[in-house]
């Protein structure tokens, strides 16, 4: 049985569609998450993250395709999905007219958690959430960033093995978010874990594997160092240059290989030569060209060179590459 | 399966408890149990000021009491339980309810039976004026008979108008639309008395809409002192229609 547990996906998602209407949210997702994988789910506000997630965890049905956690079928089997898995919704829908303990009483009660362990699976859930301090406390009362640790303490409570987190990190301070993101790695450490987030560098230090997500179809799945590597044959050069911004922006977009410039010059500002530096980032499609290129650019249109560096592209410049391709 | 039966009274009952207590945090309730114990405190005070001179009198206050009490059965229902499906839908607390390991008939019995004890709890507030008559009306009392024939109709009749109730607010998230849907529903049932009256040239109609009429049951069982099994049969019936109804509506929930 451990041998087999090893390799299983615990979360499978195969050609799922998804329609509200005549707005279709999901066209045929597939993807699957393996025991003790944390899975970041990427994608831009309405890309059909939350309704992924809401399949997932049983709330309501796909149109078409076949859905199973824990290896259970979600559709036939809701009752043991739900079993299995802990879920923190969007906003933290909690009951606001009860107090923090009671209402995790009253979960656990739900989820089956027998009346001796009931207390130490409460203080357990309370401690690693760090909200002992508001157990008292009417849930009404609490501020947000307290309200989504206690919604992720009910999604402990049962010690399920499969954890559904929909953008856990929203409302919380930095500290918080810091507190979160360490509390997760170790729960991550024994369970299977997705989470839905806008936030990329989220995804970079959590995750091990993304799925990129952009108006209901999977543009990308892989691991988090796959994904990256994938543009590791692309080359951004950073650099400073100060001249006419329209002809240097053109100059360098105008180079073999460039798949495109950005630039940190604000609209409209005046073009008079040598008055400041600009910031350029030129994306290279292929490896093996980049800094000579761009300094052969400059000196030969005469401009004045600052800085000039490769930088390692980040998850976000996959992220962006992908959905603001579609453009 | 006595395991699986056993979970499900122990998250019936765990919904039943929450709801029950969700009943005393929120506003509505109170505001419900003031006006109807005004209302009929008022009505009692005028009777027993005007008419209760002597001891056979108490049976005409208490009549009085009641049949004014009634119209409550109107607006009761719908008052209590339209937050029941709806609130959870407009703040979004269904999402986690139903993605705990519980089943749609378990979330509707428990709302339902917490919703039926508060209202019967209400009416019994209705006591209070016949136990003031059974001390100070003395040598001569009240007769329970009738009151407790009254009781057993209104548990009945609070069955059907709550599920009712119960499956308005599944339909909307607001409150308001489900209130005035299942009020829709009572006012329906209510005038369906007089749908009898019109029709009264033809028999077999006017026994229908008798049957099917709230008042028709109680004005008999109060004067009968009895409760008629078709009634019971009549009352529970629709309940389970709209109980198995509202577990559907859960069950096949589309909303996002």
């Amino acid at each position: 049985m451990n041998s087999l547990a090893e390799s299983r996906n615990l979360i499978e998602v195969d050609g799922l569609v998804k329609s509200y209407g005549p707005v279709k949210a999901l066209q045929g997702i597939s993807f699957s998450v393996g025991e003790g994988e944390v899975l970041g789910f990427l994608g831009p506000n309405g890309a059909g993250k939350s309704t992924t997630l809401r399949i997932l965890a049983g709330f309501m049905p796909g149109d078409s395709g076949r859905v199973s956690v824990n290896g259970f079928d979600v559709g036939e089997d809701s009752l043991a999905v739900r079993n299995s898995i802990g879920y923190l919704p969007e906003g933290v829908p909690i009951y606001p007219d009860m107090r923090v303990g009671e209402y995790l009483g009253f979960r656990a009660r739900l989820k089956g958690i027998s009346r001796a362990d009931r207390k130490g699976r409460i203080g357990a859930a309370l401690e690693e959430t760090q909200t002992v301090d508001v157990a008292g406390r009417m849930i009404g009362t609490l501020s947000r960033g307290y309200r989504q640790r206690i919604g992720l303490a009910d999604a402990l409570l049962g010690e399920p093995p499969v954890l559904i987190l929909d953008e856990p990190t929203v409302g919380l301070d930095p500290e918080q978010v810091r507190q979160f993101r360490s509390l997760l790695q170790e729960v991550g450490r024994s369970r299977t874990v997705i989470l839905s987030t806008h936030i990329l560098s989220e995804v970079e230090l959590v995750c091990s594997s993304v799925a990129i997500i952009s108006g209901g179809q999977l543009v990308a799945g892989d691991t988090v160092e796959n994904l990256k590597g994938s543009l590791a044959d692309r080359v951004c050069v950073v650099a400073e240059v100060s001249g006419p911004h329209e002809a240097v922006s053109a100059a360098f977009g105008a180079l073999p290989g460039v798949s495109r410039v950005e630039t940190d010059r604000p609209e409209g500002a005046g073009d008079d030569p040598g008055a400041g530096y600009c910031r350029y980032r030129v994306f290279f499609n292929d490896a093996g060209q980049g800094a000579e290129v761009i300094f052969d650019a400059v000196s030969s249109g005469g401009w004045r060179l600052r800085q000039l560096a490769a930088e390692e592209l980040s998850l976000e410049d996959v992220f962006l590459d992908l959905v603001g391709g579609e453009e | 399966m006595s395991r699986t039966r056993l979970s499900a009274a122990t998250n019936t009952w765990a919904i039943f408890q929450r709801e029950f207590m969700a009943l005393f945090y929120s506003p509505i309730a109170y505001v419900v149990l003031f006006l109807f114990m005004i209302s009929n405190g008022w009505i009692f005070y005028y009777y027993c000021v005007n008419y209760a001179r002597d001891p056979q009198q108490i049976t005409l206050v208490i009549r009085s009491l009641f049949s004014f009490a009634f119209f409550w059965v109107l607006p009761l229902s719908p008052l209590l339980a339209m937050r029941l499906f709806s609130e959870e839908k407009r703040t979004g607390t269904i999402e986690v309810l139903m993605t705990a390991p519980v089943r749609a008939s378990e979330v509707v019995c428990g709302k339902f039976l917490a919703t039926q004890l508060f209202y019967m709890l209400i009416w019994s507030s209705l006591l209070l004026f016949v136990l003031m008559l059974e001390v100070l009306g003395k040598p001569a009392g009240p007769d329970w008979g009738p009151i407790k024939s009254m009781y057993f109709g209104l548990f009945f009749l609070g069955c059907m108008t709550n599920s009712l109730g119960l499956l308005a607010s599944t339909f909307s998230r607001n409150q308001l639309v489900a209130a005035v849907l299942s009020l829709s529903g009572n006012l329906l049932f209510f005038s369906l008395l007089f749908l009898g009256w019109i029709y009264r040239e033809t028999p077999e109609l006017q026994r229908l809409f008798h049957y099917l009429s709230f008042q028709a049951h109680f004005s008999s069982e109060y004067i009968g002192g009895g409760v008629e099994l078709r009634y019971i049969v009549f009352y529970l019936g629709f309940t389970s229609l709209f109980l198995f109804l509202s577990i559907n509506m859960v069950n096949g929930r589309k909303w996002r």
